[in-house]
């Protein structure tokens, strides 16, 4: 376990063009695909090589491009920062994900306040597209409009998302209308070309997810928004899911807290899990850095068993 | 009644008596042994302390031990951090010596028989040292510090934690009986002593664990500030784990957010409830039996820093979940008794909202304080005690009050006489505004001129507050339109310096009639901080105290004080 200090949402600064993979049962598993989006290099007074996506800037909200003074280390010196009059569309924003075209999936994410983030808007995953640089509204999720009414409805919408490079396809986890009774999140899988639905999950707050192939099965692990644990359930070839879930292995009690939640899972070359948790009580945070801890697990197949990897 | 029968009630009488006598001279014996043991500890702990080394060792027996230990003390890479940079002492314990084990070492070192392990516990900063020692060469093979974390506890500290734990009244009141100490095992884990996390002290902490039917009852105890943080219970085998954070924020949300709590004295009846981003919020208020407050919360706390133009927070307060505020209750709500000359002359509601870090910069934390006098007089008062992100900024929390009644007016005093108000509008308390010769700026009154005069704050509370700079507005009380009386989401920006406070939204573009109708005043005061050594206000700084980090606060309360217009006539 590895604990370091964390922006709430990182940046992403390793904006790669080629693809990494590893294979199972003879299989080539694609775990990165990311690619650079093209409108970096055409931004004026920024370094592309030293550019970063930044969603925590203090002072300008939204979804930011700055250019560091050591690319190494997301906290350095900004020498430039740009942002284009749409990426405030959103209002504060969280975690993102980029897509083997270069394209930029983003969710809202409220930090200090609401102010900018009305909760109906909570719902909706933004496209920065690749080529030009807009920020637009991609697709506004469905969910049951009479949860978002009461006295203890959480601010929070979409809290997760993760890019299949599998099949190109979206993964993303809503908690809207949770309250501290009931689970009301949802885990969609969408298309986000053309914008299908291709399956829901009700009843379920998750916060990080990710696809995973697990032997022969593929499944969609995901972190509970409530503890610790991390569940998964299959996906059928048609990306739909099936079956019931199941727990897979817990973070409760380990890192510097005790109470951290999965926030964030990564796939390594070596085909580990880098599972990435923080404190998350549903409710807003201080302007202040969170505490993040990182955890690797290793599956085995053969056995069916995770096991940490100190 | 048969003479049988009497007799077996006077023996059981007495047997109760017995019992009774038994069961509290034990629980006085136990009570006396707990005494015992805090009082050497605290004796220890200021005794190691004065003595400039300030490492509570591990009393030894076996030399090879002792001298394990004595070599890692004498290391001054162990021991950096028992001292602050400035010289003052940390409280640190040597919490374990013993045989390393292999796999403790490091990669070509084996174990000879004479390499010895050796952790200490830094209270201070919360950090656990290692040192790895070969008492065969005298010498110190490596020093190893780890930040945020405790090594296991000695067995003299565990059996202090149980002590504490199996004499604490919320853990005699959850069982219905005192535990033994031997109960405290969780057969489970083979071990006393569930370790715990106590995230927002940043303290020792351990968790004795009692099991009754088929549930646990997990006893935070506080091994820094020695005392019971509180209680949980769980099913046996559930896996979510216990913590300070946990048990605080469970706590807060059963009995304070999710249910409206009663006050009631021989003056006042009120509710009180924690809302999810609006503070505490007092409703239902009553003064011998008469509504006089719909009900009274605290909407935003704007916070700027002049030297960053449009930089700051606007912060709401409220429930630790499923809320929207960042800045959060983490102890229930406080009664007070208010006593002037030795009297009592009314009571306080005080609730405190933090946020994690805090007295550490852009860390907040606020307090509301709610006063009710015996002789109708209230205040709603609110104050932060810092730190936040500089030493150039200014608190604007906006409070709101709802009263009661549907003929109400309102009125300002101008120079000499009372002007009473037509339309929805707003004021800035400044050098020009005036007061009758009581220090009344405004008063809200019904036809027959009931209602309540209000004593604007110019630093005469005796809290240590130096005045407001307020801005009142008046507003209509609307029955069919929601203007605040449910959970306000933030309703203004940070940064605005002027009337934009959000209270405004109201009021403009069409200013209604406030006469003869229900009426809302928003109140919103502008608190300046101050670092200055000796002047510090809206402030906290961190100190040292017995060996462990303290903080310091510098409140700066704000609010009017509503005084009953029929008492004064």
């Amino acid at each position: 376990m590895i604990s370091f200090l964390f922006s709430w949402y990182p940046l992403v600064y390793a904006i790669l063009l080629n693809i990494h993979a590893y294979e199972i049962n003879d299989k080539k598993v694609i775990f990165d695909c990311r690619a650079k989006p093209a409108f970096i290099d055409q931004i004026k007074g920024i370094d592309g090589s030293r550019a970063a996506i930044s969603t925590t800037e203090l002072r300008m909200g939204g979804l930011v491009l700055v250019e560091l003074e050591y690319p190494q280390f997301p906290n350095s010196k900004r020498i430039h920062s740009y942002q284009h009059e749409s990426w405030k569309m959103a209002g504060n924003v969280g975690p993102f994900v980029i897509d083997h075209l270069g394209n930029i999936f983003i969710v809202p994410s409220p930090k200090v306040n609401v102010l900018e983030n009305p909760i109906k808007d909570q719902n909706t995953i933004y496209e920065v597209n690749s080529n030009t640089g807009i920020m637009k509204p991609l697709i506004s999720l469905p969910y049951d409009t009479s949860k978002i009414s009461g006295n203890f409805i959480n601010p929070f919408g979409l809290i997760g998302i993760s890019f299949d490079c599998d099949d190109y396809t979206l993964f993303a986890s809503s908690v809207l209308g949770s309250t501290p009774e009931k689970e009301n999140g949802m885990i969609y899988h969408l298309n986000p070309y053309t914008k299908e639905v291709i399956s829901v999950k009700k009843d379920i707050d998750a916060f990080g997810l990710i696809s995973f192939q697990m032997g022969t099965e593929k499944r969609l692990l995901y972190g509970l928004a409530r503890t610790g644990d991390v569940y998964s359930m299959l996906i059928n070839n048609k990306g739909k899911f099936i079956g019931e879930v199941r727990k897979e292995f817990s973070i409760e009690g380990k890192g510097e807290r005790g109470d951290d939640k999965v926030r964030k899972f990564k796939i390594t070359r070596e085909g580990d899990l880098e599972v990435y948790g923080l404190q998350f009580y549903y409710n807003l945070t201080a302007p202040t850095e969170k505490q993040e801890s990182k955890y690797v697990f290793r599956y085995d197949a053969a056995i069916q068993k995770w096991t940490e990897v100190k | 009644m048969s003479l049988l029968n009497r007799l077996n009630r006077i023996l059981k009488f007495r047997y109760c008596i017995i019992f009774f006598f038994c069961c509290s001279l034990t629980i006085s014996f136990a009570q006396s042994k707990l005494d015992s043991l805090l009082n050497n500890r605290r004796n220890d702990i200021q005794t190691v302390l004065k003595s400039g080394f300030p490492i509570l060792e591990l009393k030894l027996t076996d030399p090879k031990l002792h001298l394990a230990q004595a070599l890692a003390i004498s290391n001054f890479q162990f021991i950096v951090n028992c001292k602050t940079p400035m010289g003052e002492s940390l409280l640190n314990e040597i919490f374990a010596v013993y045989p390393a084990r292999q796999s403790e070492l490091p990669a070509g070192i084996d174990q000879n028989g004479n390499i010895y392990r050796v952790e200490m516990y830094n209270y201070g900063y919360n950090l656990s040292s290692i040192c790895l020692v070969d008492i065969g060469e005298n010498k110190v093979l490596k020093v190893n510090t780890i930040p945020n974390s405790q090594p296991d506890i000695p067995e003299h500290l565990k059996i202090l934690a149980l002590e504490i734990a199996c004499n604490s009244a919320e853990v005699l009141k959850e069982l219905s009986y005192k535990p033994e100490n031997s109960e405290a095992l969780m057969a489970s884990t083979k071990t006393a002593l569930n370790r715990t996390k106590c995230e927002r002290s940043l303290h020792l902490c351990v968790a004795p664990t009692f099991v009754k039917d088929n549930k646990a009852l997990w006893a935070i105890v506080d091994l820094t500030d020695l005392k019971l943080v509180g209680t949980r219970w769980t099913n046996v085998g559930h896996s979510e784990g216990i913590s300070e954070r946990r048990i605080q924020n469970a706590k807060i949300m059963e009995c304070y957010c999710l249910k409206d709590s009663l006050y009631k004295d021989e003056n006042w009846r009120f509710k009180f409830t924690l809302t999810s981003s609006d503070g505490l919020r007092i409703s239902e208020v009553y003064y011998k039996n008469n509504l006089v407050i719909n009900s009274m919360k605290l909407v935003d706390w704007h916070v700027s820093y002049s030297n960053s133009d449009g930089f700051g927070y606007s912060d709401a307060i409220g429930c630790p979940m499923f809320s929207q505020s960042a800045v959060v209750a983490i102890d229930p709500p406080r009664k007070i008794d208010i006593v002037e000359n030795g009297k009592k002359i009314g009571i306080a509601i005080e609730q405190n909202y933090f946020s994690e870090g805090w007295p550490a910069p852009c860390n907040y934390n606020y307090l509301q304080r709610f006063e009710f006098y015996n002789n109708g007089r209230f205040r709603p008062a609110f104050g932060s005690l810092g730190r936040g992100c500089g030493n150039d900024g200014t608190y604007r929390p906006v409070s709101r009050i709802a009263f009661a009644g549907e003929q109400n007016s309102f009125a300002e005093w101008d120079i000499n006489k009372w002007k009473t108000w037509q339309k929805e509008n707003w004021r800035l308390q400044d050098i020009l505004s005036t007061y009758t010769p009581e220090g009344f700026q405004y008063k809200i009154y019904d036809p027959k001129d009931n209602g309540y005069y209000i004593e604007a704050n110019r630093g005469q509370f005796h809290d240590g507050g130096r005045g407001d700079n307020a801005y009142t507005y008046v507003t209509v009380h609307h029955v069919d339109k929601d203007e605040g009386d449910t959970d306000l989401i933030t309703i203004g920006p940070c940064c605005n310096t002027d009337f934009h406070q959000g209270p405004d939204k109201f009021i403009y573009p069409d200013q209604e009639n406030i006469n003869n109708t229900g009426l809302v005043i928003w109140y919103v005061p502008q608190l300046k901080n101050d670092d200055t050594s000796g002047k510090e206000y809206c402030w906290a700084q961190s100190y040292y105290e017995s060996g462990v980090i303290k903080s310091k606060i510098f409140p700066c309360m704000s609010g009017p004080m509503f005084v009953p217009i029929i008492q004064n006539h």
